[in-house]
């Protein structure tokens, strides 16, 4: 995604080119939502997401400073926060899916309002995926979203988590360690249905 | 190598669930519902909808433009004031010339008048070219050299001059 376009589309929205600001929100509009939607696991706060996050560019209140980074990165910091301050407020957080965990275990820590997000991630690898994120605990989730998902470097994910790269790296790979624990019961129960 | 460093290497055999490139393919193309698009195009209708003029000015507004004027104002006089005050067109010279009586008129009004860009310079002539040129001035030392302010016409004509008093 060219920063320099998101630039120019951006001077232009500040002029009050509608049709800029709606270029603008076309070019980011599925990622954020992705993003929004596999880290909440709700459609709905996804869709609150997207839209918060481009109210607040349109209103400037985030702040963007081209300067700093880019936009869409921006855009994601600030998906992300309203994601976890969504979570907060609602208390939907799980906990990190412990050692002796089962299929039901699983089950049942998955949020309800997943329900939705599993008729569009219809693919039964897909779903394995989408609940044994929602087992994870968001720290883990951020980052594996960010970095598998959206195949973000190191150091993007570092500047929208507002984290070390150290701290990127570590997470990443306890992340990666913890979503293959949590997808082993979905992985064995395809195997033997095979 | 760092078991970490797999920032340009995203795949199964570094620890990559083969579940992410379903995903991927599966949420290439989600997208908000279209009331998120519609509804930000109002805010934003509302936000930019253009206002009638004597809203457009509040006393914030007013009162920032006023003291920029205010700022323009002085700045502009100080600078007008800071300016050399050296003849800069040959109007001003014109005028300067008959208004200053240190001034002797070399040749005649009319052709003071017609003298196009004059400019003022100033040169030291011996008290005998002086004599030439009509100046009232003792020549018991023609050689001795006198400082002049002189008109000269861009023809190089000299139109007055003055002598510098010591």
């Amino acid at each position: 995604m060219n920063d320099f376009e998101d630039i120019q589309l951006l001077r232009a929205i500040r002029q009050g080119d509608a049709t800029a600001f709606q270029n603008l929100y076309r070019r980011h509009r599925s990622g954020l939502y992705s993003f929004a939607l596999l880290h909440s696991g709700a459609p709905d706060v996804a869709a609150d997401v997207v839209q918060e996050v481009f109210m607040g560019l349109l209103s400037d209140s985030y702040g963007f400073d081209p300067l700093k980074g880019m936009l869409a990165n921006f855009l994601y910091g600030v998906a992300r926060n309203l994601v976890l301050s969504h979570a907060r407020q609602n208390r939907r957080w799980v906990q990190p899916i412990q050692e002796d965990d089962g299929d039901d275990s699983l089950d049942q820590v998955v949020d309800t309002a997943a329900e939705p997000l599993a008729r569009l991630l219809d693919d039964e690898a897909a779903g394995h995926l989408r609940r044994a994120l929602a087992a994870l605990a968001p720290h883990y989730r951020d980052v594996l979203i960010l970095f598998e998902l959206h195949e973000k470097s190191y150091q993007e994910i570092a500047q929208i988590c507002q984290l070390e790269i150290g701290t990127v790296r570590s997470r990443l790979s306890r992340g990666r360690a913890a979503l293959a624990k949590a997808l082993e019961p979905y992985r064995a129960n395809a195997k033997d249905i095979a | 190598m760092n078991s970490f460093d797999f920032d340009d290497d995203r795949n199964a055999a570094n620890g990559r669930a083969p579940e992410w490139e379903v995903a991927r393919r599966t949420l290439a193309q989600a997208a908000p519902p279209d009331q998120v698009e519609q509804a930000l195009l109002r805010a934003f209708a509302i936000r930019h909808a253009p206002r009638p003029w004597y809203r457009r000015w509040d006393i914030d507004a007013v009162a920032s433009w006023a003291g920029i004027g205010a700022l323009g104002c002085v700045l502009a006089i100080v600078g007008m004031s800071l300016l050399p005050g050296e003849p800069r067109s040959p109007h001003v010279v014109r005028v300067l010339a008959a208004a200053d009586v240190g001034f002797v008129s070399i040749v005649s009004p009319e052709r003071m008048a017609a003298a196009v860009n004059p400019q003022l310079k100033q040169a030291d002539l011996p008290r005998s070219a002086l004599v030439q040129m009509g100046i009232p001035i003792v020549a018991d030392a023609p050689n001795e050299l006198v400082h002049a302010e002189l008109m000269v016409a861009a023809t190089g004509e000299p139109l007055a001059i003055r002598l510098a008093v010591n």
